[in-house]
């Protein structure tokens, strides 16, 4: 369960502050499949590197699994990111110079999981996404669709418990982008993994289970599409 | 990460900007090569001198001749018309005396003084072929002989009846090669008192080499044994002239300063004496000093390379803001961060010593033709390759580089992830 506590996120200083983040609270359940929905500059982006511990915001608490990240050393929050999140971003952030295998095998090699264990791992993500056949293939080789799905390879090749993806279609055609989304939300239902996806893009919003409208800093409101078991009423 | 995830990443990243990465290490591989090449000339000299000074004689010894009186005060002044020109003076070669002998021999340090008699001779001939003319010398120690054929004793010695031909004379005497004078007879004539003369036969045990260095004093001298030198000086002596003795070999004691000796003999009468301690060391100066200065440009150069591996990986850390932001979003830690361009500079440092040395071993290839050029003897190596200290060399050099690479990998680990991912 992922609890954000009256976050207050600012950028710059006096004259030139900026409240990006006004006093968000929000609670996110397990394995549940959330859209942050908001235009360009409304503070998603923010709200999403708080809550996956790449930001530190000076006020409030970001409680994950019982846990405060924001209270963590760097130390401990970059642990947590390798051991427990998975990115994916609008423009992939693939490493074209490298192989396929090497790119799923980075952040296995970042959470210090020992050479076999990673080849298996790799090897289940890039089937997992129907990318087994290009292992050895330069990333820089791959289709847009194909590097976005190597994205995704390379945020569940750790089986992450939460995945962070930032417009992860908005890169692409609604064809392949079609596909990306199938992989997103399979993913999602058949493993449990709560899945936040940061959008302005209504339609794919609507495919999540709960809506979270954000504007301005503040959230305007949360729809909550499904009945969802584990669900929680959402402080507002 | 696990430090040889992050060598093997680093590697890559390397192989990737392959252009960039050999020529930033060629940098560094111009001073490595100097150093590597100074090294080989220091090591392969100081070799070589090692090898021609234990010929030439023992760190102990030192070589005591009579000083020369010539007297040179009025020569040089202009002449008068009309003024008689001094008879040149035949100054007979002053030889030294038992008394000398005696001398040396009671000096503090003096272990042992070896007399080294001059013998005059007045043809030689081997083979029924025609007598010629020749300079026959004592061989008083066991100075190492360069030799075409044949084989000396143990410590280089000829026995008594025994003799070194040189090369020159093979041809003369008629022989086919060297190994055909081997075990020959050689008749020698020497000057008598009375004007007469009288022979001697030897046994041609040897026949020595081509000069072997520059460095080495060479003539073409027939060499007999201490033993028969002595036999025939006493021979060509008058009945009633005491022995006398063409130089002195004075072997210093283990524990005594061999300069403290020559100086004491020097005090001790109308003496020269020359240590190869003395020889050698002003030699090997040279050599130093040649090291030394290349050894100076290779730092030099290295020094201007660390320049160039800070500007490369700066750049390296620019090119690669986004990779840099991906792996700490992936939650790589700052130190691994800047592990990686710290081990990519080790990389670079590591390549351009390797460069450096493998050019310096190529040109050590190149000794033949270097011993060829200045005529030193065949298979002189003059440039010996130090691995010892190669190796060391190139550790020190990715030393360098990781220092070098300090500034642009701390900006690399201080990048904001969020920053780093917002370029693009």
């Amino acid at each position: 369960m992922i609890e954000v506590k009256n976050v207050t996120k600012t950028y710059g200083k006096k004259q030139n502050a900026f409240r990006a983040l006004k006093d968000v609270s929000l609670t996110i359940p397990d394995g549940a499949s959330v859209a942050i929905l908001g235009k360009s500059g409304s503070g998603k982006s923010t709200l999403m590197h708080a809550m996956s511990g790449l930001d530190r915001p000076e006020k409030g608490e970001v409680v994950i699994d019982g846990e405060d990240i924001l209270k963590l050393k760097q130390k401990a929050v970059d642990r947590f990111r390798a051991e427990k999140i998975g990115f994916i971003f609008q423009s992939f952030f693939v490493q074209g110079n490298e192989s396929v295998y090497d790119n799923v095998s980075l952040p296995l090699e970042i959470a210090r999981v020992p050479q076999k264990k990673r080849k298996t791992r790799v090897g289940q993500a890039l089937k997992a996404v129907e990318l087994s056949d290009k292992i050895k293939s330069k990333a820089k080789n791959l289709s847009g669709g194909q590097k976005q799905r190597l994205a995704i390879a390379r945020a569940i090749a750790n089986e992450p418990s939460i995945i962070f993806a930032d417009e992860p279609t908005g890169n692409l055609d609604s064809v392949t982008g079609a596909k990306v989304e199938e992989l997103l939300f399979g993913y999602n239902k058949n493993k449990g993994v709560t899945l936040i996806i940061v959008t302005h893009d209504a339609e794919l919003a609507a495919k999540c289970d709960m809506i979270v409208n954000i504007k301005d800093g503040k959230i305007e409101s949360v729809e909550q599409k499904k009945a969802q078991p584990t669900a929680r009423k959402v402080v507002q | 990460m696990r430090i040889a995830d992050v060598i093997k990443r680093a590697g890559r990243n390397l192989r990737q900007a392959k252009g960039r990465t050999i020529l930033t290490s060629l940098a560094i591989g111009v001073g490595a090569f100097t150093i590597a090449l100074a090294m080989a000339a220091g090591n392969g000299g100081r070799n070589y001198l090692d090898g021609v000074v234990s010929g030439a004689g023992d760190m102990r010894t030192i070589q005591v001749s009579a000083k020369q009186n010539f007297d040179t005060s009025e020569d040089d002044k202009p002449k008068k018309i009309g003024e008689e020109a001094p008879a040149a003076t035949v100054n007979a070669f002053r030889e030294l005396t038992p008394s000398d002998r005696e001398t040396i021999a009671k000096i503090d340090g003096v272990e042992k003084v070896l007399p080294i008699f001059g013998v005059d001779v007045h043809s030689v001939a081997a083979n029924n072929s025609d007598e010629y003319e020749g300079y026959m010398k004592v061989q008083y120690d066991g100075t190492a002989i360069d030799l075409t054929a044949g084989k000396l004793g143990d410590n280089n010695e000829i026995l008594p009846g025994q003799v070194v031909l040189p090369h020159k004379y093979v041809e003369s005497f008629g022989f086919k090669n060297a190994e055909a004078a081997l075990g020959k007879k050689l008749t020698a004539k020497f000057n008598a008192p009375d004007g007469s003369t009288f022979a001697r036969e030897f046994t041609i045990v040897a026949v020595d080499a081509q000069p072997t260095s520059p460095l080495a004093f060479y003539q073409d001298e027939f060499r007999i044994s201490n033993k028969d030198g002595e036999e025939i000086a006493k021979l060509q002596r008058p009945a009633d002239a005491p022995e006398s003795y063409y130089a002195l070999m004075v072997t210093t004691n283990e524990s005594a300063n061999v300069d403290t000796v020559k100086q004491a003999i020097l005090d001790a009468g109308e003496y020269e004496a020359q240590t190869f301690a003395e020889m050698r060391t002003s030699i090997m100066e040279m050599v130093n000093i040649v090291q030394y200065g290349l050894m100076g440009f290779g730092l030099l150069a290295i020094i201007a390379s660390v320049f160039g591996i800070i500007n490369t990986q700066y750049i390296s850390v620019l090119e690669r803001t986004q990779q840099i932001g991906l792996m700490k979003a992936l939650g790589m830690r700052r130190r691994d961060v800047g592990r990686l361009f710290k081990i990519e500079a080790a990389w670079i440092g590591f390549l351009g010593g390797i460069i450096g040395v493998g050019l310096a071993f190529l040109v050590t290839l190149l000794n033949p033709v270097i011993a060829d050029v200045i005529s030193l003897e065949k298979g002189t190596e003059l440039l010996q390759m130090d691995w010892l200290m190669s190796l060391v060399l190139v550790a020190a050099l990715m030393l360098v580089a990781v220092m070098s690479g300090h500034f642009p990998s701390r900006k690399a680990a201080k990048l904001d992830p969020i920053e780093a991912l917002r370029t693009e």
